[in-house]
Order: C-alpha cells, then sequence, then structure tokens
C-alpha cells in the first residue's frame, strides 16, 4: 500500500490488471492533453510522432517526418529558443531515451519556461541595480557627513549646514523609499495579503496624499465627494501615492487626476501630459523590476512602484491598467470595488 | 569539406553561449565551414532549412543536424559524424 502511495498511484487502483485498452486510452490521452510539447524521435532527430501542444508550438499540423535534429542535453535539460507564433519563447528540453518497435528512439519533452527565464534575468539586473541604488544615496550622505563634520570642527555655524543637511534627508528618503517597495513586494510575494476591506471615502485619501507631498497646486482633480470604495486604506493610499509620485517622476504639467463609476467597480485615472510611454514598453509597464530609461539614467524610481499597484489592485479586487499613447502623456488607471 | 550551418535565435544567451561553444569545438579541426544564420533577421533561410527550433546545427554536405545544448563537444561531433569515422556510415545508419 505505501509503495503503491510512494509511486503516485491513487489507492485502490491496480493499475496492472486495467485492459490494455483502457491503459492505452489513458496514456494516450496524458500524452495528448498535455500542457508540454512531447516529442518522439528517431535515433537520428527525425519526427515520429508530436503531440498537439508540440505541433502548436513548433507551428506545423505535419511533423512526423521533418528532422528536428539529434537532441543534445546534459545532465541539466537544454535551453531552446522557439518562436512560437512569431514571438520568442525559451523552452527546457529534457530528453529520455527508450525502445520504440524494436529500435532506439528519443522521448523529448519541451516545456515554456519563458516567464521564469524573464524573471531570473529582471532578478539578475535588478541585485545590480539595487546595489547602485544603496551606492548611490548611501555615497552621497557619507560624503557630505564628513564635509558637515569637518565644518562643525572648523566651528562654522549650523545655520549654514542647512544645504547639506537637506541633502542628507533627500538621500535618505530615496534609501527608505527603496526599503519599503522591498519590504512591501516581500510581503506580498510570503503571502502575508490580509486585507482590512473598509469603506474609503477616495476624495479624502487623494487630498490627503496631495497635501503630505505638497503638490496639491499641481494637479487638477475631479474626484466626485460621494465615491466610495470598499478597499483597504493603507492599500488605496499606495495606490494614489505610486502614481501620484510616478506622475511628478515622468511626466510633465498638467497632471490631471479623475474618478468614476464603472458599473460595480471605481475606476481612477491619473493622467499627464509628458512624452507617454513607448509601446514597446508597455506589455511590461507592471513588471517588477522593470524601468524605462530613456537613454540616460531613469529618475530615482525603484523599478517596483507599478508592480506593487498591480499586485495591491487585485488583491482588493480590482486591477491596474495603462491607457496613454506614446507621444500624447500617460494615462495609468486602477479600479476598486465600489462599496 | 564538411560545412556547417548554426541556426540561432539572435540576441538571446543561447544563440551566444552555442555560437562560441560550437567556434571553440572546430577551431581544433582542419577545414570545417561555419555559418550563423539569426532565424529572426533571416526567417526565409530558417523555412527553407526547416529549422523548428533553435540552437540547431546542420551539416550541409551530409543529413546531419543536432539540437540542443552543444556543450558537450564529443558528442556534438559524434552526432554531426566529425569525430573522425567515416561520413558514409551516417549515411548508411539513416537508410537502413
Amino acid at each position: 500500500m505505501t509503495d503503491v502511495a510512494d509511486r503516485g498511484v491513487l489507492p485502490g487502483a491496480d493499475f496492472t490488471a486495467a485492459p490494455r485498452e483502457e491503459l492505452e486510452n489513458l496514456l494516450l490521452a496524458v500524452l495528448e492533453d498535455n500542457a508540454d510539447a512531447i516529442l518522439l524521435l528517431e535515433s537520428d532527430g527525425t519526427v515520429l510522432f508530436a503531440n498537439p501542444e508540440a505541433r502548436r508550438v513548433l507551428g506545423s499540423d505535419d511533423l512526423a517526418g521533418q528532422s528536428f535534429g539529434f537532441p543534445l542535453a546534459g545532465d541539466e535539460p537544454a535551453e531552446l529558443d522557439v518562436l512560437v507564433a512569431g514571438k520568442p519563447r525559451v523552452f527546457e528540453m529534457v530528453l529520455n531515451r527508450t525502445r520504440f518497435l524494436g529500435r532506439e528512439v528519443h522521448v523529448a519533452t519541451l516545456r515554456d519556461v519563458t516567464a521564469r527565464k524573464r524573471t531570473e534575468e529582471a532578478l539578475r539586473g535588478f541585485v545590480s541595480t539595487a546595489s547602485h541604488e544603496f551606492q548611490t544615496p548611501l555615497a552621497a550622505i557619507t560624503g557630505v557627513a564628513e564635509v558637515l563634520l569637518e565644518e562643525a570642527e572648523e566651528g562654522i555655524e549650523a545655520v549654514d549646514m542647512i544645504e547639506q543637511l537637506q541633502l542628507i534627508a533627500r538621500q535618505a528618503g530615496r534609501l527608505r523609499r527603496l526599503a519599503d517597495d522591498l519590504l512591501t513586494l516581500s510581503r506580498l510575494d510570503a503571502g502575508r495579503r490580509e486585507v482590512r476591506r473598509q469603506v474609503v471615502r477616495l476624495s479624502d485619501v487623494l487630498g490627503q496624499a496631495l497635501r503630505t507631498a505638497g503638490v496639491a497646486d499641481d494637479f487638477e482633480v475631479d474626484v466626485p465627494e460621494g465615491l466610495l470604495v470598499l478597499a483597504d486604506p493603507d492599500h488605496v493610499q499606495m495606490l494614489i501615492g505610486n502614481y501620484l509620485s510616478n506622475a511628478l517622476k515622468y511626466g510633465e504639467t498638467p497632471y490631471v487626476v479623475t474618478a468614476a463609476t464603472d458599473e460595480d467597480q471605481i475606476v481612477v485615472k491619473v493622467r499627464d501630459h509628458g512624452d507617454g510611454v513607448p509601446a514597446s514598453f508597455e506589455p511590461r509597464l507592471f513588471e517588477r523590476f522593470s524601468r524605462y530609461r530613456n537613454g540616460g539614467a531613469a529618475p530615482g524610481g525603484t523599478g517596483l512602484g507599478l508592480a506593487i499597484v498591480s499586485e495591491l489592485a487585485q488583491l482588493n479586487g480590482g486591477d491596474a491598467w495603462y491607457e496613454g499613447s506614446e507621444g500624447e502623456g500617460a494615462v495609468f488607471c486602477f479600479s476598486l470595488p465600489v462599496a | 569539406m564538411p560545412a556547417l550551418v548554426l541556426y540561432v535565435t539572435g540576441g538571446s544567451v543561447r544563440a551566444e553561449r552555442a555560437e562560441q561553444q560550437l567556434r571553440a569545438l572546430l577551431g581544433g579541426l582542419d577545414e570545417v565551414s561555419l555559418d550563423v544564420v539569426d532565424v529572426r533577421t533571416d526567417p526565409g533561410a530558417a523555412e527553407e532549412a526547416a529549422i523548428l527550433a533553435t540552437p540547431t546545427v546542420v551539416r550541409t554536405d551530409v543529413p546531419l543536424r543536432v539540437i540542443g545544448d552543444l556543450g558537450d563537444g564529443q558528442r556534438v561531433l559524434s552526432a554531426l559524424g566529425l569525430n573522425g569515422q567515416p561520413v558514409a556510415r551516417a549515411e548508411e545508419v539513416r537508410s537502413a
């Protein structure tokens, strides 16, 4: 019993006693419905059989008889590039050798790992970016602190040090934001996703966010006072705060915030009149660690803000998306359930 | 003279790795030519050669091709009939 259970077989199901036809049907269904692309190859790499997913991925209904190539993989799966409907995807290929009709054949299983590879590559990039992000403000803080110390020793009065102290505060703020974003994401990842849903008046949160940032005069606001959402107030604050700082960082005046009811959701839009987001970058806008660099260095962002927005909006039963068009300003939107 | 064509999807780390590995491998062999084709910039050539995925190495003088990890040089050479064995043998195996 334990032995059978260990092999992942349902208790009570004796596979050896199953009629051959039943077994064949089962195995065929496993092969046909498999989410992986599975190829049976002759010893020289000619395709003997391809399951539907393999035919889809490799873009041919008539693979049998075509040369896939003699497949090579080491201890680790081999990585392949495949243009699926013209778009590059990454697959891992695992090989098994077996005998079929008296000859040796290869079974090649191809699994789409594009999303994982993209995350790994982005993560590698981010580790290096994050190190720089931490280094830059730390270097500024250290440098200015040393100057201040020297000046203090020379008896220069504190009143002359205000500019330098402000610089320290600004750089420390950058570090805090980076640490905050990383912490928020790690909490979301760790499954600490408690949502304290409450009735929240959007205009209140927006007004407070604008006042706190000291930018109330820069934004044109059309958010009716009666609009109430059912969401975690901290999350609403973060959603709005992220979009506002995004507009200030990357956009141009005039900045406009609007909100309106759309069926059972309230949609908030933050519009600016800058260059907008290049169409090529749009698909990656809400991905973690993605940050558009227009030639030079990106302005002070962590590359995490929009990923946080997207995850928080969905966590509260809404969504986040982008509606702007290149050259005509950016429009960032999120929706939350009506209270 | 044996002639090889390496088909890659340009810009990927796999393309770069495959080309490096193959060039290093062929560095020790005389008289093996190598062309590299990017299936994204030259889709016609990839279609003509019926390339299904990359990296794929095609031997153009005899019908042999390999696909996948080119890290094990001896296996690559053996599968392409370049390990000193007469090429005719590989063809015989195919037609057998």
